[in-house]
């Protein structure tokens, strides 16, 4: 999955949960290295 | 004169210098250009050094708050991790904190978890916290540490390689009475090359 165009408050599917994508962290070249995310819960 | 390879061959008619082959038999004249230079070709693959930190901030509920931290290890590029710090502060300071929050680590990838390790911190619940190669147990109240072996805490994430399709995750729990705010933090030293 590519996190890079994701911005925080996106949500994704990830081995069939859904998150909510919380941080991300670049490098000193602005490159994504890392992200960090919550799981969502869907009420009915 | 040694027939080893890389030394002049013996008992062979040479113009110039010879080198013999890795055959042990033959041997061969380098390329020199007009300039006296001799060609040569290198193979392999660009390997850098590089310092990763992943920060999170968000606040993460009290009683069963969930979050996780995972690598995002660039399409065509490999990671070799050489070190690992993984900081994850006391939900509170003083007060009546109580309850637990712990952590557990995984590889991803396509086909699944695999699981490596899990830490817990129990009531007065403490940091979380790896580092200098193994998971500081000076708490009394952390508890659960797998492995619990100091040998094979540090032999844990030396070495893992890591890829877009294979990344680094720790998800954390927060089963105290009290919401984290302080920021969890993941540092890693590691190669990076380009994936074959």
């Amino acid at each position: 999955m590519d996190f890079n165009n994701m911005q925080i408050g996106d949500h994704f599917e990830q081995d069939g949960k859904l998150y909510i994508l919380t941080d991300k962290s670049l490098d000193n070249d602005g490159q994504l290295v890392g992200i960090s995310f919550q799981p969502v819960t869907v009420s009915e | 004169m040694s027939d080893a390879i890389g030394t002049i061959a013996s008992g062979k008619k040479t113009t110039g210098l010879q080198i013999l082959g890795n055959d042990g038999t033959n041997s061969y004249a380098p390329k020199i250009d007009s300039t006296g230079n001799v060609s040569v070709q290198v193979s392999g693959r660009k390997a850098t050094p590089k310092a990763i930190t992943i920060t999170s901030s968000t606040t993460i509920v009290a009683n069963g708050g969930t979050e996780s931290i995972q690598t995002a290890v660039p399409s065509g590029k490999k990671w070799t991790i050489q070190a690992l710090q993984l900081q994850i502060l006391n939900t509170a300071d003083g007060g009546e904190v109580t309850g637990t929050h712990s952590v557990l680590c995984y590889i991803t990838n396509t086909s699944g978890t695999v699981s490596i390790g899990n830490a817990s911190s129990i009531n007065f619940v403490k940091r979380i916290e790896y580092r200098g190669g193994f998971v500081d147990q000076t708490s009394a109240y952390l508890t659960g540490v797998i492995p619990d072996d100091h040998a094979a805490q540090t032999k844990l994430f030396n070495g893992i390689m890591l890829d877009a399709n294979s990344q680094l995750r720790f998800d954390y729990i927060n089963n105290t009475t009290a919401n984290q705010t302080n920021a969890r933090t993941l540092k890693l030293n590691v190669i990076e090359e380009d994936a074959i």
